[in-house]
């Protein structure tokens, strides 16, 4: 689903965000992408949806070298790839319902789609009740599970996590993550970058460790060191 | 893209309304700077249309009598080409003077009924190899002797400094209009650029979710062009009043003959309201295009 091939990232100044990075990623994998900060996780993170374009190396996202995308066909990789932040980026003038239907009306999907698909992401994520509710009535848990519906709602192949517990308390954090692993069992891939060691050493999935730019560490059913 | 025309509709009209005071001060500059482009149109077309018989170089003309027979104009015609110090002659015939008739004297009902066409001397316009004062003046005492002549008419020096005036006006008004011009376009520019800026999250929200970069633009650069439209409409409106003006100004200032001239038809309302909507158009779609070119870097 996913391929790096020796992909380098140096930004202006000469930081090398990310050196000769190799993985394959299956369809519906789960990867903890973990390390310090700056060693190059949000990086890898940006360049899977080509917020980022690598200095050298080829990406291969569902068997297509996204490095040959035209720009206007960027967009049409991005509905196939959701994407959860840490800080959420809700919009604060719109009610739980409007901000996820915004991703389906902004890509243009008809009205019936919407009025179908919101409810139902807005019940797999347990907001149904909220879903008149602003972005600041909600806690940050309730916050990001609206981000989690509003990147899903399009049922993408991927969705890519950066922190999303990093604003979180442990509890919470659990919830978000039993609501990610419920994707993941959908099919979906999922990759998230983390700083969180006990999620990391819950859960037991593949976990990918970078240190200064090198992936040095990539395991199956590892845990956070 | 016409998916979802309500949404566009809805992104503009709330883009519209989110910053009255900067969209009203676009529509403002839009609207002062058209009107003046409009205005100067008018004022143009209304001096071309004074001075129009006197263009291209030619200095008088060459009336011949109205119950002229064929032979004899031709005789007119060929003592005109047959003079070494005419350059270039042109006959305006029956209809054409017809028509200069009706157009200068359309405010006046009178001469309107009372003349006919038959009744109208036909002539030659004509340019003169030399112009100066002189030479134009031998010239037309020479031709007002003629046989067959009915009159003979040459610019008078009135008519040169009005094209001096109207030019320097037009001029001065063309420059005005801009630098107004320019500062609409900015001002449009800029308040599509303060629009975009405070719907950035929304925007970075709307990439990532995989929003095509044109239906991102589109609502902005709406925004831009029906305040350009607004702004151009209302230049409209003026176009019509100072037509208006300037009308109820040459009626009232009737005897002075030169003035009455100055005259507007709807065909030059007409072009000044084109060259304000296409103007108005052209400067809104400009700078919504500027101003949406350079944020797609998410």
């Amino acid at each position: 689903m996913i391929k790096l091939e020796n992909v380098s990232k140096v930004y202006k100044g000469d930081v090398m965000a990310l050196r000769e990075a190799n993985a394959d990623i299956a369809k519906g994998e789960f990867v903890f992408l973990v390390g310090p900060s700056g060693s190059g996780k949000s990086t890898m993170i940006r360049l899977l949806n080509k917020q980022e374009v690598p200095t050298t190396g080829r990406i291969f996202v569902a068997g297509k070298d996204i490095g040959e995308l035209s720009a206007w066909k960027i967009p049409y990789l991005r509905r196939n790839i959701g994407y959860i932040f840490q800080d959420y980026k809700l919009l604060a003038n719109k009610t739980v319902y409007e901000n996820v239907a915004f991703a389906l009306e902004v890509i243009g999907r008809p009205r019936h789609v919407v009025k179908s698909q919101v409810p139902a992401i807005l019940d797999l994520v347990g907001l149904s009740k909220k879903h008149r509710n602003y972005p600041d009535e909600l806690s940050g848990g309730e916050q990001q599970r609206v981000s989690i519906a509003r990147a899903f709602v399009n049922r993408p192949l991927i969705l890519l996590a950066d922190e999303p517990t990093g604003n979180l308390d442990p509890a919470t954090s659990v919830g978000i993550m039993r609501l990610l692993d419920r994707i993941n069992r959908t099919g979906t891939t999922v990759v998230m970058a983390t700083h969180d060691r006990s999620i990391v050493d819950t859960m037991r999935r593949r976990v990918i460790e970078l240190d200064r730019g090198s992936i040095i560490r990539d395991q199956a059913r590892g845990v956070y060191e | 893209m016409a998916v979802n025309g309500n949404y566009m509709v809805r992104e503009t009209f709330s883009n519209l309304t989110r910053n009255p005071t900067l969209t009203l001060a676009s529509v403002l500059t839009v609207f002062v700077s058209l009107a003046i482009v409009g205005t100067a149109v008018l004022v143009r077309q209304g001096a071309q249309n004074m001075t129009r018989r006197f263009e291209g170089g030619v200095e008088f003309i060459v009336f011949v009598e109205p119950d002229i027979t064929d032979a004899q104009l031709a005789q007119v015609r060929e003592d005109l080409e047959r003079n070494p110090k005419v350059k270039r002659i042109e006959y305006i015939d029956v209809d054409a003077t017809w028509a200069d008739f009706n157009r200068l004297f359309r405010n006046d009902e009178a001469m309107l009924e009372n003349v006919r066409k038959t009744d109208l001397p036909t002539s030659f316009r004509v340019e003169p190899t030399d112009k100066s004062v002189e030479t134009v003046q031998s010239l037309v005492s020479f031709y007002r002797k003629r046989p067959h002549v009915f009159d003979v008419k040459a610019a008078t020096e009135v008519i040169r400094e009005i094209k001096g005036i109207t030019t320097f006006v037009n001029n001065g008004l063309t420059v005005f209009a801009t630098f107004l011009l320019v500062a609409s376009s900015l001002l449009i520019l800029n308040t599509i650029r303060t629009a975009m800026f405070a719907r950035r999250r929304e925007i970075e929200v709307m990439k990532l979710v995989g929003a095509t970069n044109w239906f991102i633009r589109v609502p902005f650069m709406l925004e831009g062009m029906v305040q350009g439209l607004i702004g151009g409409v209302l230049a409209v409106g003026f176009v019509f009043l100072a037509r208006n003006w300037i009308d109820s100004l040459m009626t009232s200032s009737r005897g002075r003959t030169l003035l009455q001239t100055f005259s507007i038809d709807s065909g030059d309302v007409l072009l000044a309201c084109l060259a304000v909507l296409v103007t108005a158009v052209l400067l809104s779609v400009a700078s919504s295009v500027l101003a949406t070119r350079r944020f797609l870097d998410v």
